[in-house]
């Protein structure tokens, strides 16, 4: 008696929790909230539609027969991953040139892409800083097909009735956002800039330009012309004087005299310049300056950082028409000099041209190495399977099992670069450099970075899952309705619910109080399993509410079994108590099996992935938590309501017929 | 007591033809109709179009549905298939549908414009499958391992029964039974795909993997029985009358728990909505034969192939 109380009480708790955590079951009931505890169902692209990303391949060091199934080893891989995130089921698609994703729900859409689009282009470089002849051949090979290809973009875009944005789809490496830019400072040649100062909006440049590392095509898709004042900087007018010495600056060789010596030369001048003499002929006469002998040591309009420090702070204090009160000190020598005139900083006004333009941009591959590493042909393609270890510390690091071809590449390379550093990159960026003590033969290499252990699971999941086979960048994301309408889930719940309630009515007619009791069951099992696809953030779609309805036919089954055995069992005028355990006995090798066979076919569709994996989750979370609702709800309700109380002593309650002959004689 | 074995010819005549009819059904809807599979496997085309905010999805339904209809009178080998409707944002509408020619996407947008002049293509692609090819050869494949699991698992379960029978059997038959449920429902499919353009999507890939799971289910329970009764045969009884007794006994529960099942299965065909109709149709299809299977085939399957043996 102490235990069945127990027993029911751990129930109510935990039925309570489940109803606080499942109840109402979509978010955008009516129904009010039962508690704090409440979680969201998480809904699948079809029922709630989600994020639709577009992303572009990257195909341009792909030639053009392989396109195709480097598009479908990226679908592949992203497959993989999508798959490997967890119970979300997305749809994935080639459209056109481009590869769409449809994540379900708008939770954590950027976790995801972030997981998503990851290239995880895992090389190993040696030190260098030239390409063999052989590569650069390759490379300038690369290059002048780049130019064809982008030859052939002009040609398409200057087409008439030409849509320049398709042609930007199909040949541009990036999509960065047009913005307003002032012509000055525009990245190309004056020549290109004069031309396009020319052209009209809507125009496209009519050659491919070479703009340092990309080729590219350019479009004029606005033009703004803005009167802007433009700062004139405070402007001097002055002439000097040089007297060197040996060892001073750019002094001329015929220079011999001292340091001294030409300081006290350069008083002697000034002495001179302030007793009135004609500054021309002292120029002529003194100044080492070669060209300032003619004319007077002049040096035009400078502005501020033009001369060397002394000089400047010197000048640009004096007033106009004086000579300095003192000879001035720099590293050319000593120096008198003479202010003319002075412009104080001023504005003008200036029309300033801004372009907005559309480009189709072309990479072109470097034809050096760009960071002082060269490839060494070994990446994440040659090897077989990446784990995460821990170093002698505890420190999270990755290890990679190359292929027979990696082991031997790896081992050529640890070879020649004994003692010397190789970089391990991870999607162009320098993770590591560590530096090779042996020659490595066995295949295996360790990277080592700065991971935590999320990281380096994280990248041991990536380079498991693959390299995408060309490096994809998202042009386009945004959010989709379900396709099915907002209200369908609703929809599906009430005709869910209506049918439970008249399964219920059923049950509870045929069996009677032992129904009724199975309908309490049953709804604490919808409860439960409800709570349980909230707390493990089932994606439930169309295929997770089949596998959620099987289980209910499940769970209905086992309760039936027992109910069937129980009638048996009463049949054979066993006392009631007794009866019971012994239809629970009975009942459960079939409720087992049956549920058995399922759960394995569970395990293995999960592991198919895709479309069939929320069947596979939901059926599962569902048979486990149908027979908990059979084997002990169901079992303690019948005890407390039929053996501990008056009712089970009204044999009418449970629709048995105890005249009607045993005809199987069991025990 | 129902005697169930007296009548095993019809049985077995009713679900060879059944199965036969299946077969030559699935065959003319692979050679004529490429199965009626939906854009999910075949790829199609998505057109995306710029809408007012306040569009009925429904009447762009009918009006497509009226253009394919108009369409089909010149060429009847034209099908939109399967129209999937999503809206992005206040005024864009994906329309997903089955591959078409230039020409009829020209005419599709055209009747769209028509029918509300704010309507505008903004472009069209073909798409490839979501389900490709990759994924129902791993789905296959892992369908064989459920066979082999499941037979093993009831060679296993029923490795107590007597010497003269072998337990691998009781998998084997309730194998049968399931491909015996499957072939049928997928026949109808095939039938309905043949007069009604009904497709063959991945919801009717999970009704069938569903209909697998309750088949195994119902004949488990019949065979648990029958197991059950082996342990206290009478030297007067034959396979054939332990078969009909375990029947009897797990009637009522197959008829109840198959009925409640199907009502559920029923509510959500009448009430669920139109998206899911076809779906619930396989499940309740299912559950018909696969309560009957579990009933007439399974069982005496097992009690025929024992008694060529003895």
């Amino acid at each position: 008696m102490k235990k069945l109380f127990w027993q029911i009480s751990g129930l109510i708790i935990l039925i309570a929790a489940a109803a606080a955590i499942s109840l109402p079951i979509a978010a955008d009931s009516t129904l009010p909230k039962i508690s704090k505890l409440w979680r969201p169902l998480h809904l699948g692209w079809d029922l709630q539609g989600g994020a639709e990303i577009t992303y572009r391949a990257d195909l341009k060091k792909v030639s053009p027969r392989d396109r195709d199934s480097v598009m479908s080893g990226i679908v592949g891989v992203l497959e993989k991953r999508i798959n490997a995130l967890g119970v979300a089921e997305s749809n994935i698609y080639k459209s056109g040139d481009n590869i769409v994703i449809e994540l379900p729900g708008v939770a954590d859409t950027e976790e995801a892409k972030a997981r998503i689009g990851k290239v995880v282009e895992l090389e190993f470089k040696e030190q260098g800083t030239t390409y063999s002849a052989e590569k650069l051949k390759e490379i300038n090979q690369k290059n002048k097909e780049l130019k064809d290809n982008a030859q052939q973009a002009l040609g398409k875009a200057l087409e008439p009735g030409a849509d320049f944005e398709r042609v930007k789809q199909e040949f541009s490496d990036n999509f960065s956002e047009s913005q307003f830019t002032e012509l000055d400072s525009l990245p190309y040649s004056q020549d290109i800039k004069d031309k396009l100062l020319t052209m009209e909006v809507g125009e496209i440049y009519p050659s491919v330009v070479d703009n340092f590392d990309q080729y590219e095509v350019v479009k004029i898709l606005d033009k703004k012309k803005e009167q802007k004042e433009e700062t004139l900087p405070e402007e001097v007018k002055a002439q000097h004087i040089l007297i060197a010495y040996q060892e001073s600056e750019r002094a001329d060789p015929t220079v011999t005299r001292s340091k001294e010596e030409a300081q006290k030369r350069a008083e002697e001048v000034l002495q001179k310049t302030k007793s009135g003499a004609d500054w021309n002929s002292l120029a002529k006469e003194y100044t080492d300056e070669a060209a300032g002998k003619e004319t007077g040591g002049d040096l035009g309009w400078f502005k501020k950082g033009q001369m060397t420090k002394n000089f400047e702070d010197a000048v640009f204090a004096m007033d106009p028409g004086k000579i300095s009160d003192s000879v001035v000190e720099t590293e050319f020598g000593y120096h008198i000099i003479k202010l003319n005139e002075k412009k104080a900083e001023s504005t003008e006004p200036k029309t300033v041209t801004s372009l907005k333009l559309d480009i189709i941009k072309m990479e072109k591959v470097p034809e050096v190495p760009k960071d002082g590493w060269i490839e060494t042909g070994l990446s994440g393609k040659q090897f077989k399977k990446a784990q995460v270890q821990f170093d002698e510390y505890g420190n999270p690091q990755v290890g990679i099992n190359f292929n027979t071809e990696g082991a031997e590449l790896f081992a050529a390379i640890t070879k020649r670069n004994l003692k010397k550093p190789v970089a391990i990159f991870l999607d162009n960026g320098l993770l590591s450099a560590p530096t090779v003590q042996s020659e490595i033969t066995d295949g295996n290499a360790v990277i080592t970075g700065d991971f935590d252990y999320k990281q380096a699971s994280d990248l041991a999941r990536d380079l498991n899952t693959g390299a995408i086979p060309a490096p994809i960048y998202e042009i386009a994301s945004r959010k989709v309705e379900a396709a099915l309408g907002a209200n369908s889930f609703q929809r599906g719940i009430q005709a869910g619910l209506i049918g439970l309630l008249v399964l219920m009515i059923y049950v509870a007619i045929y069996y009677r109080l032992p129904g009724l009791l199975a309908d309490i069951s049953l709804l604490s099992y919808a409860l439960l399993a409800i709570a349980l696809f909230k707390l493990i953030n089932v994606n439930m779609s169309l295929a997770g509410i089949a596998g959620f309805i099987l289980s209910i036919g499940m769970a209905i089954d086992a309760n039936v079994l027992i109910f069937e055995r129980l009638k048996e069992e009463l049949q054979a005028e066993r006392p009631l108590a007794q009866a019971i355990e012994i239809a629970f006995q009975r009942s459960w090798p079939s409720i087992r099996e049956s549920n058995l066979s399922t759960i394995f076919t569970c395990i293995v569709l999960f592991f198919v992935g895709g479309i069939i994996r929320g069947f596979a989750v939901t059926l599962l979370t569902g048979i486990l938590c149908s027979m908990f609702a059979a084997m002990i709800i169901t079992h303690v309700l019948l005890k407390v309501f039929l053996v501990h109380s008056s009712l089970g002593k009204k044999p009418s309650l449970y629709n048995i017929n105890r005249r009607k002959p045993n005809q199987q004689e069991n025990d | 007591m129902i005697k169930f074995s007296q009548h095993n010819k019809t049985w077995f005549t009713i679900s060879g033809l059944l199965f036969a009819f299946s077969i030559v059904m699935i065959i003319i809807s692979i050679a004529k109709y490429n199965f009626h599979l939906s854009v999910e496997f075949t790829g199609g085309t998505k057109i995306e179009y710029k809408v007012p905010d306040n569009l009925d999805k429904n009447a762009v339904l009918g009006v497509l549905r009226q253009e394919e209809a108009d369409i089909q009178k010149e060429n009847p080998k034209i099908s939109l298939g399967n129209i999937v409707l999503q809206k992005s944002g206040q005024d864009e509408l994906i329309v997903k549908m089955r591959q078409i020619d230039d020409d009829t996407k020209t005419k599709v947008s055209a009747a769209l414009t028509k029918y509300n002049s704010q309507i505008k293509e903004l472009a069209a692609t073909d798409i490839s499958p979501t389900v490709g090819s990759r994924l129902i050869t791993t789905m296959l494949i892992a369908l064989l391992v459920v066979l082999a699991i499941i037979i093993l698992f009831l060679a296993y379960a029923f490795r107590n029964i007597p010497r003269s029978l072998n337990p691998f059997k009781f998998g084997a038959a309730a194998i049968f039974a399931l491909i015996h449920d499957v072939v049928i429902t997928t026949g109808l499919f095939c039938l309905l795909g043949i007069i009604m353009r009904v497709e063959i999507d991945p919801l009717f890939l999970t009704a069938l993997l569903t209909i697998l799971g309750y088949s195994v289910q119902d004949t488990i329970v019949v065979f648990d029985r029958f197991r059950e009764n082996l342990r206290f045969q009478r030297r007067d009884q034959t396979l054939s009358d332990l078969a009909d007794i375990s029947l009897n006994q797990t009637l009522a529960r197959s008829i109840n728990t198959s009925l409640t099942t199907f009502i559920t299965v029923t509510a959500l065909f009448l009430l669920g909505g139109a998206s899911i109709r076809y779906f619930m149709l396989a499940l309740m299809f299912g559950i018909i034969v696969g309560t009957y299977s579990s009933i007439f085939i399974a069982s005496p399957i097992l009690v025929a192939w024992q008694k060529q043996r003895i």
